[in-house]
Parts: structure tokens; C-alpha cells; sequence
């Protein structure tokens, strides 16, 4: 090794660059996990939690309270979004209403320094007076001692909260909030049939309580699935889940950059033991065994293997500060990312099995090794690797399959990622090899080193692909990323051209539906998309019941969706066609009014991916329980939605005459107006129906694509680490090429070649190789991202050509810049040793 | 060609110690004469044909080539010099592996920008009786084989000095005889000046003469 510094020092660069990212990840994840489960009782302000979308009836909290038994203490929360208004202005608020024991862990850090905690005596519990966000007073131009209206109710606002120990990530919130009490929101107007609003009840359990059994038996003897418990321990995983998605698509682009660094390292150890192979038939004539020498390497392997480990430790440390950077801007508390040391462990069986399956391949053919052949004049001793080998690849495969499922938590997903990077990489494979092959045919008679280059690229194929594939891989995740954020950009911004809602309404009673109309066709407003929405919950599919899942761990994440959309309720709606939003897939529309004396159930349209999810096909029978009544609908339709539309959408669509005389609560869109009558609209609305809550779409569709581009940043910052990967990969084999044709090149120059065109031949060439490999993955990235434009966004297509071209002269450049630093000493070398015959 | 060395010195440093390689080498080989360099190992043979082919420079003297000093020439006009005048075999070979016979033998007259490169390769190797293994890689080729390549890559530029390292240094017995005598037969034809440095006596046999190197001096 001491005399192989550059191969040591290329594979333990390969190999650590390729662990780095998914070391940092592992860092990041624990990080995570840890964080959240410490203050998981702070998230949920409660050891166990029962809640319900809607609002408990006074049975169902006696049950849960004698379920619960014995507590040390117990409270009342409620939770729903509304418009607060003021002289200012109006906004859309999440009301937090408390009881003076909240909450029973964490605290609130309040402006005027008080820290509030369970014990606190709380000032809102008195009289008409609230908690407000900060950014609320910034929006509304307010200040602590003002007025603002809630409903029928005036409330002052006595302070202002700093910190807030249970708001876990700023993903969710669509607001700012304001703590009341429970007792005054009571009292107002603004709780009405069908707001939507989370009811819950905390507690706080003895020490010594079973919570997994406590949450069992709720479960149990609350029939109704809508009514759900969540311990503090789920209620820190659910709080973490957007990161934890996050972080799981992270760990799939590490894997490409994890991938690429095995590509280099095989690469690298394969010449490495092709040139020792006199050494080895050497050792053996002087008594060493095959095995022996086989072990010999397999130590080299693991010591670097072991160097990398400890190598991509440090740049993992290094890469945190970036990563924390991204996490600060989503979460409102910090997550102290550190190194564990299961993060440690995870680097070193990384390192040490990683580089052991990735060389095994190659370690094995020194089995073959024809030591007699050192005995024949003339004779060479050739270690080649044999098509058999390739079934010895099939550990690193299975590694790789099983990193992958591990990196994405689901068996799907990691087996589809595999699935797609393998036929990708087979695609890179075949084009690489055909383009390659279509290189003799170049005319290039006129420069002799353009037709080397062109001709050792043909020639030199196992190099030629690997730094083909390497620097295509990369190029594509370096356009994929940005070219779907432009897509989803464009696509929230105006999806599929349509023009976004100015305003979105909710929560509108039935007998609100004409007055409301009338107040803004005095503003010259047409209500858009007026629709109705009827809470039910399925009894059951085709017959069969659909019962509360009642897996308490998932195997998969599929299960675990699975499982939470059997568990809520479902929204229902009934309008007599599809809206502008939709899109028949499936099926024909509704054939009219329903006719009750048909003898068959109502017709149903159901949202493709939901139908999907819940398992259901054309002619499906669900039976649903309309508060109380039962009914019965058959899928006669399957429909794509474009949910970023903002227009009222639905999961289930009923054909009109079905539930037409159910309770329910209107939706509503308004068009697009100048943002001074969108106030104005806003304000006026809030004053005559205090309970219609009102989402400002623009502003939303702003913060939404906000959050998506600090998010992708993280994505991009893993893909550039694979782009640096691919790069290293080049310049490995650059460096190994060089020395392996250091012959060759003095050669050339003996022939009469000067140095520059020997430089230039070395340039051109990998130059020319990284060029067709950007170009290719560059437009790979096109077709994928329009790809998955098509799927998910359904058509919108932003085309971005300024990213590509930077990839293009970016991969360029680094080509020339780091071909001509691996072979700038065999360059400036004079030719003169090549007659002294000490090869 | 006419070669003439003058007072030729070669001189390396070895840490603070100077080895003298070469020690006022004088000597003069006609047009068109084959001359072999006969020596045992470390007596110079490769240091004097590295200055012959202008890849090293010696320490003081001259290399006279038709009255021209090579010595003097920069590396660029050397390189160039060498390119259009001398031709090389060497004892490794040292075929470029990723071409083929034909393409290997192509390569010098591409980078002189030559006419008629192809043609001229091909007739070349059917001088050295390899027209039936154009198109095979050098991994295909015999060492006999591989030889005659490198022989038919220096012939091809027709050069007016040939020099050749150890020629059949890598051959066996047989092998080398039959492709010494192809070797001797092509550069006679050719008239081509000819400096084969070599310890086999067979081979020093069938140059007009030797002249032997011992400890750097003639």
C-alpha cells in the first residue's frame, strides 16, 4: 500500500465520498429521532391524547375518562382555524382554546417574560383576552393591548408568544396562532355544526401507566374510527414525519452518490490487482498460497475500507452545518446535530463490508491465477475477469437492494428505486456502449490526437463506460431536480393555466349560502365552485366491514398510509358534473339526478390515487354512515383532480339527489381580484359571518413554494454530492488511465507527438467522454422531469434551459481542469526512461 | 545519413555523487552502414542511443547527423527532427495495446500528417510478412509478431537513422533469429543508417561491425 499511495488515496477518496452523504443522513436521522422523542411530550402536551375531528358530544368524554381511569391530571383543547378581525384588517388564525391546565408538559415563552407552564395561573382564563403569535401583530399592524375580534367577541391581546413548545414543524403551519380559553370560545358563535375544528382531550398518566394498553382499549371501545388516541411517543413520530420523508428521499439520492463511489472503487481495485498480478505469481512460486494471497488484498481492502470510514466522518461532520442551515429554516426549534455512535458503527460496516462486497468480484479471480505461465518466454500472466464472476456482484446487489429499503423505510419504494436505478443504468449502459461504438466512424483524419482519443474511447470501453455512466448519472439528478422545482413552481403558481382562486371558503352554514352570495354580488363577485360538504365514514367496501386497523408498528410505510386513511372519515360532495379541476380517467359521468326507486345504489366518482389507495375498482360497492343514516354508493367513475387547483375538491363525489338534504357546510372559491377588494372582500365577510374561515390562496401558494424550495435544496445539495462523486470517478480513472498509459503517451511523443498534443489527446478525450455523458443525462433529466411533470402535476411543463447549460460547461470545464491535473506529470515527462526498460 | 559523434560525455547526478556514463565518446558511421553497440550491462549502451535518438542530451560534445548538431536543436525542433528522420525499435515493443497491427503502424505517419498513411502502413507490414494480421490486436499477435509490428512502425516514416534497443531482447531463440534476419534484410534494402545496440553476438553478427562500450568509452 505504502507504494500504491495514489490507488490508496483514490479508493479511500471514492469510497468516502460515496459514505459521506449517507453518514451525514444516518447523523441527521438520529439527530431526528432524538430530538423528537424528547420532546414528544412537549409536542402532544400530554402522555396520551384523545381527539376528533369535529367535536366530542359529552358521552363520548365520560367514556374516554373512565377508559382512562385513574390520571394525575386531565384537560380540553380545541383547535380550529378562523378569521380573526381588527380596525386593520382580517386574517385567517389557528385558535388554540385552552383550560387552565394547559399544557401538562412543555411551556410557552411569552413576550413579556413569563414562562408558561401547567402550574402558571394563565390571564386569558379571565375574561375576553388572548395569546398571539408575533407575526400576527406584524401582519395586522396590532399591538399587545389592542382589540381583535373572534366570532361575536372582542378579545384584547395581553402577550405575545416567543416560543411555543408544542408547534413541532412550520410545514404545517398555514397560520399564526392565538391562545384563548376554552370557556370564552364557548360562548361565541364561532363553533357551529360542522366547523372544522380538532377536539381533544389530554392526560397526563401516572408514571407506572401501560399507555400502549390504555390506547389499545380506546381504540376499542370507541366503534367510531374518526375518534383516535395518540401517546406522545406516536405523536413525536407523526410531528416528525415531513422531515423523516425527506430525510428517506435524501438517503435514496445519497445511494446514487453511494453507487458511484462503488463504480470508482471496483474500478480502481480491479487495475489495482491486474498489475500485481506478477507480484502474485511471484509470492506464489516463493510459497505463498492463492488463499493467503487472496487475504492479503482482502486486509488491504478492509484497512482502507476502514481509512474511508474515518474519512467520511470528518466530511459528514463538515456537511451537518449545511444540512442544520436547511433544518432551521423548517423547524422551530433547533435539532443539535451530532456524530452517535450508532452513526459511527454504521460508517465502519459501511466501510468495511462495502468495500468487501464491492471487491469480492475481483478478489476472487485470484484464484485463477496461472503461476507456471511466469516460467514461459514470452509468456504473460493475465488475471482476467470471467463473465462467472459477475454472479459474485450479486452481494453487492443484495446490499444495495436492502440500503435502499432501509434508506426509503418502505419495501416498495426501495424495491421500485432499485428497479428504476437498475433499468436506468442498463439504459446508460446501451447508449453509452452504442455511442462509443459510433465513434470510429467520426471522421477525424486531419488530427491525429482527435482520432486516438476518439478510437481509445472505442477501444477502452470498461473506462469509457464507467466514467459515462458515472458523469451521466450525475448530471441527471443535477437537471432533475431543478427542472421539476421549476415545473412545481409554474405548476402552483398557475396550474395547468388555469387561473388560481383569489380566496378560499369554509365552514359556510347552509343558511349562509344566500346572504353571503348576495354581500359579494354587491361587490360585483361571483361565488365560484360553490359546493357542499357532508361528513361521513365508510362502513364498508363491497359488503365487507372496514374496520380501524389495529397494527400498533408497520412494517412498511405503504401499511402505514394504508392503515391512516382506513382510519379517517371521509368528506363527501354531490354535483352533477366534473369541474374545470377534474378529468374523467375512467368510467362515464353521472347519469343525472338519483332516482331512489332504481333499485340501485347511488353512483359515485371516486379521485383515481384515493381509489387506489383504498383499494378500489369500477363497480365497487361502499356503504357509508351519513351521521346516522346508512347509504349506499356504487364507483361509476374514477377522476384525476388537480388538487392545486384551490377549487373545492373531493375525494368522493356522490350524483346529485343523494345527499342533498344532509347537513353539511359549504365551500367556495372566489376569482382572482387586486389584492385592496381582496381585503376589503375579506374584511367584509368576517364582519357579517364570523365563523367562514378564509384562505388567502396567493399567499399560501407563496409559502408552499417556499417550503418545497428549502426542502429541494437539501435534495440538490445530496445530488451535488453525487455530481462530485461521478467527478471523482473521472478523475480516478484519469489518474489510473494515465499511469497505465504512461507508455504509451512517451510513446507518442517518440513518434514525434509534441506535448501539447499529447496533452491535448488526454483532454480531448475525457473531455469529450464527460460532454456526451452530461449531454445524455442532462436530457435523461428532461424526459424524467417531464415525466414526472406529466404524473404529478399532470401536463405543466417549465422548461429551464440556463441550469443545463451550466451543468454542461460546469462538466466541462471540471473534465478538462481535473484530466489535466491527473495527467499533467506523465505530460511534462520526457520519453527518455522508456529506452532504459524499467517498466 | 552519416553519423558523428564527437568527445561525447554523459554525466548523472546521483544524490552528491556524479556517475559518468559516457566518457568522451568518438566515433563516425557512414550512410547506409549498420553498426552494432556491443557492451556488457551498465557499460552506457542505452544512455549513448538515447542521445542518438535526441531524447536525452549529453553533457558536453556533439552528435553530428549530416554535418547537423543535434545538440543544439531545442526539444520542439528535436522532437520534430526525430519524428521525420529517426526510427526506433525498442526491445518492450511498446505496441500501443488498444490499436491494431495496421493502426499501430499508421500512428507515425498520422502525427507527420502524412498522405497516403493508410496505403503506406499496410505495404510496410507486408514488408515484415504481417499482411495477414492487420486488423489484430497486439494481445493477438505473437512476440516475433509484435516486433516485426514495432519494426514496420520505425521503417514506415523511412528514416535515415535507425536504432534499435535490444531487438530481440524478448524473443525467443528462433523467433529472433528469423526476425533479425527480416530486420537486417528491410534496412539493407532500404540503405537506411542503422545503430543496433545488443549483447547477442548472433546479432552483432550481421552488422557490418560492432563497436563494443565498456565502463562508458569506446
Amino acid at each position: 500500500m505504502r507504494n500504491n499511495q495514489r490507488m490508496v488515496f483514490l479508493f479511500c477518496l471514492n469510497l468516502a465520498l460515496g459514505l459521506t452523504g449517507f453518514v451525514g443522513l444516518d447523523a441527521f436521522k438520529t439527530s431526528l429521532s432524538q430530538s423528537l422523542q424528547e420532546n414528544a411530550k412537549s409536542f402532544l402536551s400530554a402522555d396520551l391524547a384523545v381527539y376528533v375531528r369535529r367535536q366530542l358530544t359529552d358521552e363520548e368524554v365520560s367514556k374516554a375518562k373512565s377508559i382512562m381511569g385513574d390520571v394525575t391530571r386531565q384537560g380540553r383543547l380545541w383547535e380550529f382555524f378562523s378569521m380573526i378581525a381588527s380596525p386593520n384588517g382580517s386574517r385567517l388564525v389557528q385558535i388554540k382554546a385552552i383550560d387552565a391546565t394547559y399544557p401538562l408538559y412543555g411551556f410557552l415563552s411569552m413576550g413579556s417574560g413569563i414562562k408558561v407552564e401547567k402550574e402558571t395561573v394563565k390571564d386569558i382564563l379571565t375574561g375576553d383576552k388572548a395569546w398571539v403569535y408575533p407575526e400576527l401583530l406584524r401582519q395586522l399592524n396590532l399591538k399587545v393591548g389592542d382589540l381583535v375580534t373572534l366570532g361575536n367577541k372582542k378579545y384584547t391581546i395581553v402577550d405575545t408568544i416567543i416560543e411555543d413548545s408544542s408547534q413541532t414543524f412550520r410545514l404545517a403551519s398555514m397560520a399564526p396562532r392565538i391562545y384563548v380559553s376554552i370557556d370564552s370560545i364557548r360562548s361565541s358563535s364561532l363553533i357551529s355544526f360542522g366547523t372544522t375544528m380538532t377536539d381533544t382531550i389530554l392526560f397526563e398518566t401516572k408514571p407506572e401507566a401501560d399507555l400502549a394498553a390504555k390506547k389499545k382499549e380506546l381504540d376499542t371501545q370507541f366503534t367510531d374510527p374518526a375518534i383516535r388516541s395518540m401517546t406522545y411517543q406516536e405523536s413525536g413520530e407523526d410531528s416528525g414525519r415531513p422531515l423523516k420523508y425527506l430525510s428517506d428521499y435524501l438517503g435514496l439520492v445519497s445511494l446514487v452518490a453511494l453507487f458511484l463511489a462503488a463504480l470508482g472503487t471496483a474500478y480502481l481495485f480491479r487495475n489495482y490487482l491486474a498489475q500485481k498480478t506478477v507480484h502474485m505469481a511471484i509470492w506464489n512460486a516463493l510459497g505463498l498460497t492463492k488463499k493467503k494471497a487472496q487475504q492479503v488484498y482482502l486486509g488491504q481492502v478492509l484497512v482502507m475500507g476502514t481509512v474511508s470510514s474515518i474519512l467520511s466522518l470528518v466530511l459528514a461532520s463538515l456537511m451537518l452545518p449545511a444540512l442544520a442551515g436547511i433544518l432551521r429554516t423548517l423547524t422551530p426549534f433547533d435539532i443539535p446535530l451530532s456524530l452517535s455512535f450508532k452513526t459511527v458503527l454504521v460508517a465502519f460496516l459501511m466501510g468495511t463490508v462495502g468495500s468487501f462486497v464491492i471487491t469480492m468480484p475481483f478478489l476472487r479471480s485470484v484464484r485463477r491465477l496461472q503461476t507456471q505461465r511466469l516460467l514461459l518466454e514470452g509468456g504473460e500472466l493475465e488475471n482476467q475477469f470471467e463473465w462467472q464472476d459477475l454472479v459474485a456482484f450479486v452481494p453487492a446487489l443484495v446490499l444495495y437492494w436492502g440500503l435502499a429499503i432501509w434508506q426509503a423505510s418502505s419495501l416498495r419504494t426501495g424495491t421500485y428505486f432499485i428497479g428504476i436505478f437498475l433499468g436506468a443504468l442498463l439504459v446508460f449502459v446501451i447508449v453509452g456502449f452504442t455511442l462509443l461504438s459510433f465513434l470510429k466512424y467520426v471522421p477525424a483524419k486531419k488530427v491525429w490526437y482527435i482520432r486516438q482519443a476518439l478510437l481509445g474511447l472505442e477501444r477502452r470501453r470498461v473506462m469509457s463506460l464507467a466514467v459515462f455512466v458515472s458523469l451521466a448519472l450525475g448530471s441527471l439528478l443535477m437537471n432533475l431536480l431543478p427542472q421539476v422545482k421549476e415545473s412545481l413552481k409554474q405548476d402552483m403558481a398557475s396550474p395547468s393555466n388555469m387561473k388560481l382562486p383569489s380566496l378560499f371558503l369554509f365552514d359556510i352554514q347552509d343558511d349562509q349560502v344566500g346572504p353571503l352570495k348576495a354581500l359579494l354580488e354587491k361587490n360585483k363577485i361571483e361565488v365560484q365552485h360553490l359546493s357542499p360538504m357532508v361528513r361521513a365514514r365508510v362502513l364498508a367496501i363491497n359488503n365487507e366491514s372496514y374496520e380501524r386497523a389495529e397494527a400498533d408498528e408497520f412494517a412498511t410505510r405503504e401499511e402505514e398510509a394504508e392503515a391512516r386513511s382506513r382510519n379517517r372519515g371521509v368528506n363527501l360532495s354531490y354535483r352533477a358534473a366534473l369541474s374545470s379541476s377534474e378529468s374523467l380517467v375512467e368510467g362515464k359521468e353521472f347519469s343525472g339526478i338519483f332516482d331512489p326507486n332504481s333499485g340501485k345504489p347511488a353512483e359515485l366518482s371516486v379521485e383515481r390515487r384515493y381509489a387506489e389507495r383504498m383499494g378500489l375498482k369500477m363497480g365497487d360497492q361502499v356503504k357509508f354512515d351519513v351521521q346516522g343514516v346508512e347509504v349506499l354508493g356504487q364507483v361509476s367513475n374514477l377522476r384525476n383532480v388537480k388538487w392545486n387547483s384551490f377549487q373545492p375538491n373531493f375525494f368522493i363525489l356522490f350524483q346529485p339527489g343523494v345527499l342533498d338534504e344532509a347537513p353539511k357546510t359549504f365551500l367556495a372559491a372566489l376569482p382572482p381580484m387586486d389584492s385592496a377588494l381582496r381585503e376589503s372582500i375579506q374584511d367584509q365577510v368576517v364582519a357579517a359571518f364570523s365563523n367562514v374561515s378564509m384562505i388567502d390562496v396567493l399567499r399560501l401558494v407563496e409559502r408552499i413554494v417556499s417550503v418545497s424550495e428549502r426542502m429541494s435544496w437539501s435534495l440538490e445539495l445530496m445530488a451535488a454530492l453525487s455530481m462530485i462523486a461521478g467527478f471523482v470517478v473521472l478523475y480516478s480513472m484519469a489518474s489510473q488511465q494515465v499511469v497505465s498509459r504512461r507508455w504509451d503517451l512517451n510513446m507518442m511523443k517518440i513518434l514525434g507527438a509534441s506535448s501539447s498534443d499529447t496533452r491535448n489527446y488526454l483532454l480531448f478525450e475525457f473531455w469529450l467522454l464527460a460532454f456526451l455523458a452530461s449531454l445524455f443525462g442532462i436530457a435523461v433529466g428532461f424526459i424524467a422531469s417531464f415525466v414526472i411533470s406529466y404524473l404529478f402535476f399532470e401536463g405543466t411543463y417549465q422548461f429551464d434551459l440556463a441550469w443545463p447549460l451550466l451543468t454542461l460547461v460546469a462538466v466541462s470545464l471540471l473534465s478538462l481542469g481535473l484530466t489535466w491535473l491527473a495527467a499533467r506529470k506523465v505530460i511534462q515527462e520526457r520519453p527518455r526512461e522508456i529506452l532504459h526498460g524499467d517498466e | 545519413m552519416s553519423l558523428k559523434l564527437e568527445g561525447l560525455f554523459k554525466t548523472y547526478t546521483q544524490g552528491e555523487s556524479e556517475v559518468h556514463v559516457l566518457k568522451g565518446l568518438t566515433a563516425e558511421i557512414q550512410p547506409g552502414e549498420v553498426v552494432a553497440v556491443v557492451g556488457q550491462s551498465g557499460s552506457g549502451k542505452s544512455t549513448l542511443l538515447s542521445l542518438l535518438a535526441g531524447l536525452d542530451r549529453p553533457s558536453s560534445g556533439a552528435i553530428l547527423i549530416n554535418g547537423t548538431n543535434l545538440t543544439g536543436k531545442s526539444e520542439e525542433a528535436m522532437t520534430d527532427f526525430r519524428a521525420k528522420n529517426i526510427g526506433i525499435v525498442f526491445q518492450q515493443f511498446h505496441l500501443m495495446s488498444h490499436l491494431t497491427a495496421l493502426e499501430n503502424v499508421m500512428l507515425p505517419l498520422e502525427i507527420l500528417r502524412e498522405s497516403e498513411i493508410e496505403a503506406r502502413a499496410k505495404a510496410q507490414l507486408e514488408a515484415v510478412g504481417l499482411g495477414h494480421r492487420l486488423n489484430h490486436m497486439p494481445s493477438q499477435l505473437s512476440g516475433g509478431e509484435c516486433q516485426r509490428v514495432a519494426i514496420a512502425r520505425a521503417l514506415v516514416v523511412r528514416p535515415q537513422l535507425l536504432l534499435a534497443d535490444e531487438p530481440s531482447g524478448n524473443l525467443d531463440v528462433e523467433t529472433g533469429r528469423k526476425v533479425m534476419k527480416q530486420f537486417f534484410d528491410v534496412v539493407r534494402a532500404n540503405k537506411t543508417t542503422t545503430v543496433v545496440v545488443t549483447h547477442s553476438p548472433e546479432v552483432a553478427g550481421f552488422c557490418d561491425r560492432s563497436l563494443i562500450l565498456t565502463n562508458g568509452a569506446l
